[in-house]
This record gives C-alpha cells, structure tokens and sequence, in this order.
C-alpha cells in the first residue's frame, strides 16, 4: 500500500517537471494573437500587404482528425482541407467537380467507376500518391468496423488502382448516389506508408493529405494550426502562410475578440449580435448556406401525440415566423419541408400546416381533446436557441389548451431516453453530409435508419418510396417520389420542421475569399487578410 | 369600587411593565446589539413580502411574451425594462424571489445542521470518530462542489429539488471543517475544562459550553452562504443544467439575459441587484446573529 | 518528532481515502444515464453500432473488471486514452494542468492582497463607517455571478481599454500571466468576499479575546499584540477556508475558463462528464484529490505552528 503512494508522488513530480519543461519549451513562439497583431509579410512575395497567419475563433475545439474514426462536424469540417476526395462539392454546393481525379468514366450497368488521377500528385510530406495510398484509404473507410460513417460506402463493393493515376470502384448496385460518395470526408485519400509510420494514435492528431493546408501545432483546446502545403499542386494560389484556428467556448468573447481584433473570422456569431456586427464599422458577416433543418419532434408511439390529429393540431399552433423572428433575429427562413431549400428534390409541400389557432383547437377537439392536455418537451441542455424556442412553444401551445412542461436533460441522458422513445416532445435537428436528399430522408422518414429521427413514426408507402427513390437513376421519376415523400411528411406531422438557418460568420472587412460548403467544410484555399 | 379596581390593575401592569424595562436596560432588547441585524431584517422582511405576495406587486404576468415590447429599456412602464421576448423583467424578478429565497435558505440550512454536528462530534470526541468523519470528509472534499453538483443534477436531473439535493450531499463538509476546527479550539478553555471538572454531562458541555462559542463562524459562513447558494443556480444555468425555462429563477435570468449584455444591459444586470440586495440582507442578517451570540457569550 | 509522526500517520490516511476516492468517481460517472457509445454516435445511434463501439471501448465488461483495470492503471501510471481525444489521457492533462495551477496562483495572490488588509482594516475598526463600508463591498461582491463579472472585465479591460488580451491563453510565459490577471482578478472576487468577511470577524473575537487583554496588562506594546497575537491568531481559521477552496479552483473554474477561453482542467473536466469520458474523468478527479488531501495536511501542519492552543492528534 506504501509503494502505491509512493508512487504516486513520483507522478505528482514526474507532472511537475514536464509542466516545467513545457513551460521552458514553449518561451520560444511569437505567434500570438496578442492585440499587437502579428501578422508578418508575406514570404510569398507579390502581395506585401496580407497577413501571413489569420485567426479564425471557434467554439468547439475538434477531437480526432482520423477521417474514419473521427465522430463530427468539428473535425470534419477542418480535415477536408487537408484531405482530399476523388471528387468534390463546388463552393455553393450545387455541382460535382473534380477533386484529385481529372476525368471519370462510368461503366453501362453504372456499376464501374475509373477514375483518372491528376498526374505527379503528392501529399504534404513530399510523399507520391501511389496506388496503395488509394486502394488503403477506400478499403481501410469501408471495413472499419467501429467507423460511425462506414454506413456511407455500403454500396462500395470493392476497389482496384492498376497504376498510381487510374482507380476503380465497383459498386454493388447502380445508384444516384454514387457519384456523391465519392465527394465523401471519409472517401478521403491519406499517406498509407505515413500511417504505418505513426501509427492510429499519431495519424488521428495529425494526417498527412494533398491538400492546400496540411496540420500543423495542435494543443487540444488551444489551437489548431493551418499550415500552407508547400507541396500543393497549386501551391502559388494559396496566399496565406498560417491559419491558427483558435477555441472560443463563449459566444461574447468570441464577439469580443473579433471586435478587439484578436480574431480575424468568428464562427457560430449568435443570432442577437449578427446586425451588430454587421453595423460595426471593420467588421462584416456573412451568412452561407446550410442544410441544417431544426424541427419539434413528436413521440408517434404513445400519449396524445401518437394521433396524427393531435400532431397537427400542434402543428398548427406553432407560429414558426414568430420563432425566426425571436430566436434567429429573422437570419433564417421558416421551414415547410424536412429537405431544406439547399438540397435537390426540395419542394415547398402543399400539405404543410400554416399558423391558424382556430383550426388547431377545433382539430384537438375532434381527436377528443377539447380540454387540452399536459405533456412534456425535452431539450438537451446548454443549447440556448433550442431552450428559447420552447419558452415560445410553451407559450403558443398553451393557447390551444395544452399545457407544456419544459425538461433539460443533460446531452447523455437526453440521447438515452431519445433512443428509448421515452420522451413525449423534443427538438432535433440535421445537417446533411451530402448534397442529396437520400441521407436525410433515410434518417427523417425511414424506422430502421434512426427511428424516424427517433419519433418511432413509420408510414408504408413512405418506406416503399424512400428505398426505392435511393436507387432512382431517372432523375424526373426521383423528383416525383421525393415530393411525395415530402407531401405525406408535412401531412402526417412527425415532426414540425421550423427553421432552416444559414451559417453565422464573422469577419474583418479586410478578410476576403471566405468560403463555406452548405454541408458545412470550409474552403481556405484563397482566404486573404489585408494588414 | 370599579374605578378603584380599575386603577389596581392599571397600576399592577404599570409596576410589571416598569419591572420589565428595567430588566432590559440591565440585558438590553435584541435590537439594540447590531444595527447590522436591524438593516438585515428590513430587508429580509420586503425580501419576504415580494415572495409571499408577487400577484399584488408585478404589474405584469411573468412568463407572458410581447412582441411589441422587445427589449425596451428600463422606464416607468418597465421598470427593470424587458427581455427578448417582451417580458417585463421587474415582474418575472419579483416572481423569482420565492423560488430563490427558498432556494438559498433550503439549499443552505441543512448542510449548516448537518455539517455543523458533524464538527462538533469529530472535534469534541476526537479518536477514531474524528479520525473516520475526517477521512470521509477529505473523500467528499477532493471533488469540486460545481462538479458534485453537475454530477449530481445529471444522474437525477436537472430541477430545483434534485439541486438542492446535490447541494445538500456537498455542502455540508465546509461546516463541518470549520466548526471542527473551533471546536478543537473551544475544548480545551478553561470553561469547558472548568464544566468538566464541575461533572456536566456531555450534551451539556457540548450544547452549553461549546456550541455557542464556535457557532459564530458558522453562522457568518451560512449569512454569505445563502447567496452563493442563489449563485450556484446562475453557475448551473450558465451550463444549462439550472430550472427549467420559464421559470423566473434569478441564476436563470443574468444568465440568459448575458447574451446580451452589450445590447441590452439591463437584462442581466438588474436581476443581479436583486441578487446583491437579497443577498446583502441575509448577510448582514447572519452578521447580527452572530453580534447578538458574541455579546451574549461574552 | 511529534509532528513528524503526526505527518506519517496522516500520510497512511490518505490511502484509504484515495481508495474511497477511486470507487466514488468510478460508481458515479456510470450512474449516470447514456453510455460514452451512445453520445458519441449521437444522431447515428443504433443497438449494434453501440455494440461495436462498446466493446472497442471495454464497456461490456463486468463493473468489477473495469474497476480493477483502473487500479491497474494507477498503479503503472498508464491512465489509459481518453475516448473522445484518441489520445492518453496524461498527454492531454499536463498542458491543462500548467493553466489551471497558474489560475490557482492568480486567484491566491489576488485573494492575499484584497482580503488581509481589508479583512483587518475592518476588524480592527470594528463598527465604524470603514467598518460597514468594506463589509457591504464584500457582501456586494460575493452576490456577482462570475460570468457576469469577467464579461465586464473583459469589456472593460480588453475590449475598451486594451490593458489585456480578450481571453486566450498566449504563448510565452509572459503572455500567460499577462492573460491570467483579470481570470485571476474575478475569481478572486467571490473567495475574497468570503475571507475578508472571515478575517474580520476573527479579528473582532481576538480583540475582545481574554489573552489580548491579558498582554495588554502584561504591558505589551500595542504593536507587538497586534503582531504577535491578532494577526496570527485571527488568520488560522482565514487560511482554512482559503485551503478549503483549493478543490474549486482547481476543477471548478469552468465559468472562468470558458468565459476567458483558458484550456484548463475545469472546462476538460466538465466536457468529459458529458462525454463520458470516463479516463479523463477519473484521472483528473484523482488527481485533484491528491492535491487536495497534501493542500489540506500542510494547511493542518501549519496550523498547529501558527496557534499553539491547536494540538495535533
């Protein structure tokens, strides 16, 4: 028992010494985002008056940079400027184009893709991208079995790489989606010999890609640093040398740091302070488009919300403008469909419910609730915008006689008592990885995907259509199914889509060439900063 | 005969009364030990009023938005002004005082009663008793109390009560740390060795001799306690583990109301007067208290 | 020799505590609903993802394993990696420490010169107007909520005066004190509320105390009681309380650190409780526990050298 103490205070002095070893190590940087600026001249000549390092302040540090085993949007959106796919999303998210492949054929049966490399491609490290590197990344996303994101390639059967410049992917079955999967985060092609090198641990703090940036310092819960990849195929375009992508936890300080000059870019500006930014003179911002889709969830397997005439009594209640006013500060549209405007197949269905109180109570009166009742709306903690839109909701339901009790649950037991379909009414919310409408109809509409965004809501000839329309080469008949869809959805009420909104982004006004794809990556490649 | 009687009594109750006057100025009437208790229950007694009777003095309803009243600044229609949703934020503080009156007074008397028998028993018995309490103490001592109470709150979930609850399994150990620590000081004056040599019992040394001269420090601890208890409310709400919306609680006010604070600054900052004023009472009310037992122990 | 022994024995306490230490934390991150699988597939979640990851994480074995391997892992000093940051979980902590023991300095410093003049000031004049004043301050203090202060501060002091960074933590050792002053300043806000409230009410018992007036008759100089007697005796319980306030600055500063962007142990801490991170949050918790039982020790030992009425037993 005495060794363990022992022990343990050769840990306490081990940590110490580290601590001032560290502290030792790290008197040497000066790149700081000290109000002084720091900003350098540009090596890269021509431009003398651009910043060599920007600063970009989020609010949510990211975690593991593992295309494959890494879990979301804060890792994602940052590892696709290093990593690149085989194709790409153009900057409005509208059409395919090409990423490391040049040129790609599809075989008749649409069941073969070859793909033709750009030549003399070479990751960050100086390392060629050779057949290896390509055949290891698909297959190692494909067959990662605790992958969250193995789901996305399914319909990948296998893959070939002849020579280092031609690659091809057979796929199981023809599919719309296929060309879209090759744009995939996780489709992304890394430096095999590089990950045997290093080792998992290592290649998920750091992974070594072709594109502009590669990482570089990254103290977890500091900063993330951007560096300009010296061996980028284009390398003379990308004019800025360093982007330290900083965290900010807290929404004012962030405001703050763009204000004070700290920061350079914001991401995440609350709604509320959106029009003051804007008025400031310096700064600006810039709202991209999204494909988040934020709804009220219903529980469509028991309490009164299990009656589709209740769901659209309530419905009818919510007065969404009412909403993107008070809670978005009007940055935003009130959403009529679960497919927001920006992804194909979009309709505005006739079958939504409008505002109309009178209707509502009479609809609640016909499902035998003419007195109302009592039920309980569950929101995960910490998220402001979701905690204001159920002061609202509370409100407006109470209108037609249905008395609201608001639940915060922590953001585990929430997805706990979620999954378990134990919570009456919930707010949820997507963000679509492609730009198609499949995913987010698998995981809206379909039981087996995620419970119909966990409300337990199944509907037969949604089901029949929502496989099938996956699969739907002929994009007309695509159309009609995914109107469909959407047509019984908006009627059946599973969910009461409420807003689609826009990305919030700060910046200074010298800032320029600011990109951000709707499903959400940032593209860097020509970010500038005047001095 | 009825006059004569009539004087008798006046008279008896007049020798009483002047019985009794002199027998204060020789022991002096509570209030005239600390001015500190006097301001203390001034406030404490409007603070009471607001939380008993909010109905007659909000001028409007609490939760019931406007949106033609979006964020006005304080005026003689609004007095503290309104939120982003039009609330008048007067009514919902005065609304809030109940559930925060209650919350500091809850959340902070049974870990005083407890934690405070706690140090009494470890530092009069000492041994192995002092030894055991001491050791469990340290156990529940090296968790940050934020952090016992997030925990806490997230196996029970989050509400007022499971808060108290979280509040009460932490907070006791600061008392029992500090009245032990007196305790340890007390037991071995000379009162206290004197009462054992007269042979009084235990409970009597304890209750008589000790309590009231280790009880001061507790009670100033428990005066400042009571707002640090309304501001463990703000520190959850700013987590988003606090009550649950609407609910006029004061924590959740400021903090809602901190996003905008360069925009609309009364939002926070008023609710958090009302905050400093309970909380100035209630201090200066303990300060009293613990005035009155020093001048009477002395 | 006494003391001595008395530190050894203490020293031997601490195992047990530790190891109640050890099942508490461990007991208490699992009651909490939703496994580390399930938050981390969030949206994705289904029973056989869950499964999968569960097992890759160790979670499908019995309670008693998990805790035996945790002891291992102190034992061998590998706390294991953390689920969340794919990395060990000494790794992540030691940079974070580095902040959090540097805040903890701050706040100490700032709460030493607030509380021990003012704390005497008003106990020496105990009901005068000075008297009153510093007491309302504190009172006024102590009834700000932190996040709303360093709001301020950082409004004031960074944003419109310039005088610090906006929050950040800096690179150079210069830059991190220069960045710790105002975290430092509002953390020490609350904690001096309640030490100068404490000091001055000790200063008013000592005072009035008997072996005061004892010295006093002795014909001790006015300024050899004050420093031989007031002071000393009147900081013992004030040192105490600061003692007992080294656990929540140490992992309960997360206001503070998300408001002044500080990549400390507080907000790692509270962040891993949501992910349940269960490595990192037992690791952290250990070690906090260990600071604070040698904090507390040395806070008894100097105890009983600066009031001789304490004995240690």
């Amino acid at each position: 028992m005495k060794k363990i103490w022992k022990r343990a205070a050769a840990m306490l002095l081990a940590v110490s010494m580290v601590l001032a070893l560290a502290a030792c190590s790290s008197g040497g940087g000066n790149n700081s985002p000290a109000p002084s600026g720091s900003g350098g001249e540009s090596p890269s000549g021509g431009d003398a008056a651009i910043k060599s390092e920007i600063v970009f302040a989020r609010r949510e540090d990211s975690n593991n940079l593992d295309p494959v085993l890494q879990d979301g949007n804060v890792n994602i959106w940052f590892f696709t400027m290093v990593l690149e796919s085989l194709l790409k999303v153009s900057d409005d998210g509208t059409k395919i184009e090409p990423g490391l492949a040049e040129t790609w054929d599809v075989s008749e049966d649409g069941l073969t893709y070859t793909f033709h490399l750009k030549e003399g491609l070479v990751f960050s490290n100086g390392d060629p991208v050779l057949a290896e590197d390509l055949v290891w990344s698909y297959e190692r996303a494909m067959h990662t079995e605790e992958s969250l994101w193995a789901e996305l390639c399914l319909n990948l059967d296998s893959v070939e790489a002849p020579d280092d410049t031609t690659f091809i992917v057979h796929v199981k079955e023809a599919s719309p989606v296929d060309e879209v999967t090759f744009t995939l985060f996780n489709l992304t092609i890394g430096d095999k010999s590089y990950f045997e090198e290093v080792g998992e641990e290592a290649y998920a703090k750091c992974p070594v890609g072709t594109g502009a940036y590669k990482f570089g310092e990254w103290k977890q819960g500091e900063y993330l640093m951007l560096e300009k990849n010296e061996n980028y195929r284009d390398a003379d375009s990308v004019k800025t040398e360093k982007i330290r992508v900083t965290v900010v936890p807290d929404d004012n300080t962030r405001v703050m740091q763009l204000q004070g000059g700290n920061a350079d870019l914001i991401s995440d500006v609350p709604w509320n302070r959106m029009s003051e930014v804007e008025a400031t003179s310096g700064l600006d911002i810039a709202t991209p488009i999204s494909t988040e889709v934020r709804s009220l969830n219903f529980n469509c397997t028991k309490g009164p919300t299990a009656d589709v005439k209740v769901r659209q009594a309530l419905t009818m209640a919510i007065d969404k403008e009412a909403i993107v006013k008070m809670v978005l500060f009007g940055y935003g549209e009130v959403a009529d469909s679960y497919l927001p405007p920006s992804i194909p197949y979009y309709i505005s269905p006739s079958t939504t419910k409008s505002h109309d109180v009178e209707a509502a109570k009479a609809l609640l009166a016909e499902a035998g609730y003419a007195d109302g009742f009592d039920i309980t709306l569950t929101t995960n903690a910490g998220n402001a915008i979701y905690e204001q839109m159920a002061t609202m909701i509370k409100e407006q339901l109470a209108a037609i006689g249905v008395n609201v009790t608001i639940e915060l649950l922590e953001a585990g037991t929430f997805n706990a008592k979620r999954a378990a379909l134990e919570l009456d009414m919930f707010f949820g919310g997507w963000t679509s990885d492609i730009p198609d409408p499949s995913q987010q109809t698998s995981y809206w509409c379909l039981p087996a995907t995620a419970n119909s965004v966990h409300t337990g809501w199944s509907n037969d000839r949604v089901i029949e259509l929502g496989y099938a329309a996956a699969k739907e080469m002929d994009s007309e008949k695509r159309a009609e199914m995914y109107a469909e869809i959407q047509e019984i959805y908006a009627d059946e009420c599973p969910t009461v889509p409420i807003y689609y909104a826009p990305y919030g982004v700060g910046m200074s006004a010298k800032l320029d060439g600011f990109a951000q794809i709707p499903t959400g990556p940032y593209r860097f490649n020509n970010l500038t900063c005047a001095e | 005969m009825e006059q004569k009687d009539n004087t008798s009594v006046f008279e008896q109750t007049e020798a009483s009364r002047g019985e009794e006057a002199h027998h204060i100025k020789k022991k002096k009437h509570f209030w005239q030990y600390s001015m500190s208790l006097n301001i203390g229950l001034v406030i404490i007694v409007i603070v009471l009023i607001f939380a008993f009777f909010p109905q007659f003095i909000a001028p409007y309803e609490p939760n019931t938005s406007n949106p033609d009243a979006i964020m006005l600044a304080p005026s003689a229609e609004h007095l503290f002004g309104t939120d982003n949703y039009g609330r008048d934020i007067f009514s919902r503080v005065v609304w809030g005082t109940r559930i925060d009156v209650a919350m500091g007074i809850f959340a902070m008397i049974v870990p005083l009663i407890v934690g405070s028998i706690i140090g009494l028993i470890a530092g009069y018995y000492g041994g192995w008793i002092d030894t055991i309490l001491m050791r469990i103490l340290d156990v529940v001592m090296a968790f940050p109390f934020i952090l016992m109470v997030i925990v806490i709150v997230a196996i029970l979930g989050s509400g007022l009560m499971n808060m108290f609850i979280a509040i009460w399994l932490v907070a006791w150990r600061d008392y029992a740390r500090l009245v032990r620590s007196e305790v340890m000081i007390a037991k071995h004056s000379e009162y206290v060795m004197a009462a054992k040599v007269l042979g009084y019992s235990e409970i009597r040394i304890i209750l008589g001799h000790i309590l009231p001269n280790v009880v001061n420090s507790a009670i100033t601890f428990a005066a400042a306690d009571i707002v640090m208890c309304m501001l463990t409310g703000a520190s959850m709400s700013f987590l988003g583990l606090g009550v649950e919306p609407p609910t006029p609680e004061w924590g959740a006010l400021i903090s809602t109301g901190r996003p905008f604070m360069t925009q609309a600054w009364w939002m926070c900052t008023l609710p958090g007067v009302a905050i400093c004023i309970a909380g100035v009472g209630f201090s200066l009310f303990g300060d009293g208290i613990s005035d009155v037992l020093r001048a009477k122990s002395r | 020799m006494r003391q001595f022994n008395y530190i050894l024995k203490r020293l031997l306490h601490m195992i047990p505590v530790l190891f109640c230490v050890t099942i508490l934390i461990f007991l208490m991150i699992r009651l909490i609903p939703g496994s580390p699988a399930e938050i981390m597939l969030g949206d994705k979640a289904t029973p056989e993802k869950i499964a999968i990851l569960e097992e890759k994480m160790g979670l499908n074995e019995p309670l008693i394993v998990q805790y035996g391997l945790f002891l291992k892992q102190i034992v061998t000093l590998d706390f294991g990696d953390s689920i969340t940051y794919a990395r060990p979980v000494l790794e992540l902590i030691q940079p974070k420490i580095m902040v959090t023991v540097g805040l903890v300095i701050s706040t100490t410093i700032f709460v030493l010169l607030l509380s021990f003049p003012l704390g005497y000031l008003a106990g020496s004049k105990h009901g005068t107007p000075l008297d009153s004043g510093i007491k309302t301050g504190a009172l006024i203090v102590i009834s700000l909520p932190q996040f709303w202060v360093g709001t301020l501060f950082l409004l004031l002091f960074g944003l419109k005066l310039h005088w610090f960074p906006v929050g950040g933590w800096g690179d150079t050792f210069l830059e991190h004190a220069h960045s710790l002053i105002l975290p430092g300043l509002t953390g020490a806000l609350t904690t001096s509320a309640l030490t100068i409230r404490n000091l001055r009410s000790n200063v008013i018992d000592v005072v009035n105390s008997d072996y005061v007036d004892f010295a006093r008759s002795k014909g001790l100089t006015e300024k050899r009681i004050k420093n031989r007697h007031i002071i000393r005796n009147s900081m013992i319980s004030t040192v105490t309380l600061l003692s007992l306030r080294i656990a929540n600055m140490l992992g309960g500063s997360i206001v503070i650190e998300t408001v002044f962007s500080l990549p400390g142990l507080g907000k790692l801490l509270v962040d891993s409780i949501f992910a349940r991170d269960y490595a990192v949050v037992q690791t952290v918790v250990l070690m906090l526990a260990l600071i604070v039982l040698i904090v507390n020790l040395i806070t008894d030992v100097a105890y009983s050298m600066l009031d001789p009425r304490v004995r240690l037993e």
